[in-house]
């Protein structure tokens, strides 16, 4: 053949082209020579001479088109719902193939032809930095490529035929229990919707929203609202959210299944607007119900149901959190009501029962919802913070420092560094609950103390493991003063060994193997020494004049005290039958040194002879009688040289190292002092902020200051601001008497 | 005269705690008791002595370095207001 353009004759040429088209939009089989020759027709009729048949071969192609898929809508839109939809579908995925050979037959005309038609300006590179001025609307007739314009046909003369048919057919198949292949046929017939307008790159879903979308959900709608009221009056309320899920289920993988992408979350959210939001007064009328029964499945299942729709989960949370508070209370008040004094190890097992049981329903029931994990926590904070009568003091804040104190102390049976590790978590996991953090933090000092001045902790690591915890919580300055505790600890050893050098450096032989703690006053709370001049054995005496005159050469401007009746020594006792040794406090120690040169004596000698006073002597004197190492005669002591005991080595208590009710109170005093102290410098701050505060807005600010350390209560904020009234830090405003101003 | 009561102490545990030797309790610069540290400080130690001047008046080493800094004119004890020497 000849490439040179020639004098074509149009109908000859058409013939035989016109044939081919038929076929291949049916996908009938096409001679390769035929398809060949109709290739070369092609560019000779759009090459033609004098004129170019390319317009007249495009619209005669397109009328071509049109009688055909005319002629085949009239022939599917006769039949019925079920036959129409598989009709369809089998004609649509022949003529969307026969479609895209044509346009391979159509090849030059698309390349070469239609140029013509391309705004000139929209050429298919763009050069960055380089905006091009905006094209000229498209002409909606302009001839398009040939594969556009057979799918333009099939939208025109097919689907916007039969559409209402169409669509009913397909929401019939997809509603009903169709099978997986009816499902992907749906997909396709929906995809038809797309394909046909997808070269409109602007709008390429206008046409299936419009055409299908819009039709489908308005009618999934109501096919689901009168599903879900049918299912209210037949099922049972567990029977309904049980069914509900499934459904919503079903629903999401069918969808997925036979829906574009776009329309998935519309056709879900569709159903749970139908079977959820719409039901939701029933749903939520028996959480309350369920929650105190403890109907965990079918709490479960709501909770899938309502987490789907924001802002839904509330009542089940707040009902959750009080069911929490009001479980604990329970287990609270019938363990503090059964138990004379409070044991604080049993105390902490039921806070941390109720704690776990219901975190794991957090994670079973409630998915791990972080909502339902706070509810948890203020849940918690309702019961640990329960006090009995408003005027008691809440237990817990002591019952977890002594837990605390229990685990970090010596003599705790058989428990390795893992669990040890567990434990102090818990502590601070209830520690967290806790609103007296203060109250806390006074107990907790002041147990540390004693653990560390007789040294009954178990290990420093400990120790400052559980300080970091709890700064984690609370920040540096909550922690400070414990911190300090514990470097004192560390210096002292470090002192110890120091001054121990020292003295063999200068070959000075010790008597006495000598230690000592050194404190600095400001950190911690210790009482002073009652007796701040007894008489020390000799021995003692020099070791201590020994070490005094080392710490002052170390740290100039410093003075060193002495707190005695904290101090603890060994002897050992060789005038009995055989040797003890015995750890006795070093009042203990005065008193039976004294018998080195009497062999009875009365309470007066000793007062005179140790400058012990009496009120300390007493009890003293009383510990080592009830130890039976002295016998009393009613005037006189004496030593009782019958003493024997199972073991050579052991204690003998004093008195000082036992928490007394008097402790605990004084310590709730302590704390309540320090509250006064802080919530008057909340005050100042905010008024010096401020210089102008109504009351109300004042105590609301302080409020906010200080809850992280405690909660407050309004009547001793109202004293602290008296208080500070009195002090002139602030006044009244002279007309409004609610109205406070800062006195600079 | 002596029972001879064989008693021998082996160890002894003492506990001491110290403070500055100080006239007063506070600092007058920072108004922070001596027992801590300046407000710049964390720790009360030999990291943040307590100084005296030749008037006797005693800060925090910190407060008062930091108070001369600021006087261009006379270095003064803000307190007495007497030229400020560092005593011994």
């Amino acid at each position: 053949m000849s490439l040179r353009p020639g004098v074509v004759d149009f109908d000859e040429k058409w013939k035989d082209l016109s044939a081919t088209i038929s076929a291949v939009v049916e996908l009938r089989p096409v001679k390769r020579l035929t398809w060949n020759n109709n290739i070369s027709d092609i560019y000779a009729l759009c090459a033609a001479l004098p004129k170019s048949f390319a317009e007249k071969l495009y619209e005669s192609t397109r009328s071509l088109l049109e009688d055909s898929v005319t002629a085949l809508a009239e022939e599917i839109i006769v039949l019925d719902s079920r036959s129409l939809f598989c009709r369809y579908h089998y004609s649509w995925s022949l003529y969307r193939q026969g479609a895209h050979y044509l346009d391979s037959l159509f090849s030059y005309f698309n390349r070469v032809h239609l140029n013509k038609y391309r705004p000139q300006d929209s050429l298919d590179y763009n050069v960055p930095g380089i905006i091009l001025p905006p094209t000229s609307p498209v002409d909606p007739n302009a001839p398009v490529e040939i594969r556009n314009m057979s799918l333009k046909v099939w939208r025109t003369r097919m689907i916007d035929v039969i559409e209402e048919k169409l669509i009913s057919a397909v929401i019939n198949e997809v509603v009903k229990e169709g099978n997986q292949s009816d499902l992907g046929m749906a997909h396709d017939v929906l995809q038809s919707f797309i394909e046909v307008t997808e070269y409109d790159k602007e709008r390429p879903y206008e046409y299936y929203q419009r055409v299908f979308e819009d039709v489908f959900l308005s009618e999934i709608s109501s096919i689901y609202r009168k599903l879900a009221s049918q299912l209210v009056t037949d099922l049972s309320y567990p029977q309904y959210i049980k069914e509900a899920v499934s459904l919503l289920q079903i629903a999401k993988i069918r969808g997925e299944k036979f829906l574009h992408q776009s329309s998935i979350i519309k056709f879900v959210r569709e159903c749970e607007m139908k079977l959820v939001t719409d039901q939701l007064q029933y749903l939520l009328s028996y959480v309350p119900q369920m929650m105190r029964s403890e109907q965990f499945e079918n709490l479960s299942n709501l909770f899938i149901l309502l987490s789907r729709i924001p802002k839904t989960l509330e009542t089940l949370i707040k009902e959750f959190k009080e069911k929490v508070t009001n479980d604990g209370l329970v287990c609270i008040k019938a363990f503090m009501s059964s138990k004379q004094s409070v044991e604080a190890l049993e105390f902490m097992t039921i806070i941390l029962n109720v704690y776990s049981k219901y975190k794991d329903i957090v994670f079973d029931v409630f998915g791990g919802n972080k909502s339902f994990l706070n509810a948890l926590n203020e849940g918690c904070r309702g019961f640990v913070n329960y006090s009995e009568g408003h005027q008691q003091h809440c237990q817990s804040p002591r019952l977890l420092a002594r837990y605390t104190d229990q685990l970090l102390k010596k003599g705790t049976k058989g428990i390795t560094d893992t669990e040890l590790e567990e434990k102090l978590d818990d502590t601070i996991t209830v520690f967290n609950f806790i609103e007296d953090k203060d109250t806390f933090q006074k107990f907790y000092s002041r147990m540390l103390s004693r653990r560390l001045v007789y040294g009954f902790y178990v290990s420093m690591e400990a120790e400052e493991n559980m300080v970091q915890k709890l700064k984690h919580v609370c920040g540096y300055e909550y922690t400070a003063r414990l911190q300090r505790m514990l470097m004192d600890i560390t210096l002292s050893q470090n002192l110890v060994t120091e001054f121990h050098e020292k003295l063999k450096s200068d070959k000075e032989k010790e008597t006495i193997s000598f230690s000592t703690l050194v404190l600095q006053s400001g950190a911690w709370q210790l009482s002073q020494s009652p007796c701040p001049s007894i008489v020390l054995p000799q021995e003692l005496l020099t070791s201590l004049i020994k070490f005094e005159g080392f710490y002052s050469s170390r740290h100039c401007g410093r003075h060193l005290s002495w707190l005695h009746h904290l101090a603890t020594g060994e002897l050992k006792l060789q005038y009995l039958k055989r040797s003890y040794f015995v750890t006795m406090t070093t009042y203990q120690i005065i008193i039976l040194l004294l018998f080195e040169t009497k062999e009875s004596l009365d309470l007066q000698t000793m007062s005179s002879w140790t400058q012990i006073e009496e009120k300390e002597l007493k009890p003293t004197v009383q510990s080592l009688v009830d130890a039976k190492i002295l016998i009393s005669t009613g005037q006189e002591l004496l030593l009782n040289f019958n003493y024997s005991n199972k073991r050579t080595k052991f204690k003998i208590s004093g008195q000082l190292q036992r928490e007394t009710t008097q402790d605990i109170e004084q310590t709730h005093q302590m704390v309540l002092e320090d509250r006064k102290m802080f919530i008057q410098a909340a005050l100042v701050r905010v008024m010096k902020h401020r210089k102008i505060l109504k009351h109300n807005q004042l105590i609301e600010e302080v409020i906010l200051l200080i809850k992280h350390r405690f909660y407050p209560n309004i009547s001793l904020i109202k004293k602290c601001i008296e208080a500070l009234i009195d002090k002139q830090y602030i006044e009244r405003d002279a007309e409004s008497r609610d109205t406070y101003h800062y006195i600079a | 005269m002596s029972t001879g009561l064989k008693v021998k102490i082996k160890s002894w545990n003492g506990v001491g705690f110290w403070k500055w030797m100080t006239n007063d309790t506070d600092c007058g610069i920072c108004r922070l008791p001596f027992d801590g540290c300046c407000p710049d400080c964390r720790i009360p130690g030999d990291d943040c002595p307590i100084v005296s001047g030749q008037c006797r008046h005693q800060f925090h080493m910190h407060c008062i370095l930091k108070w001369l800094q600021t006087q261009q004119m006379k270095q003064q004890c803000p307190m007495c207001r007497r030229d400020w020497q560092f005593s011994d």
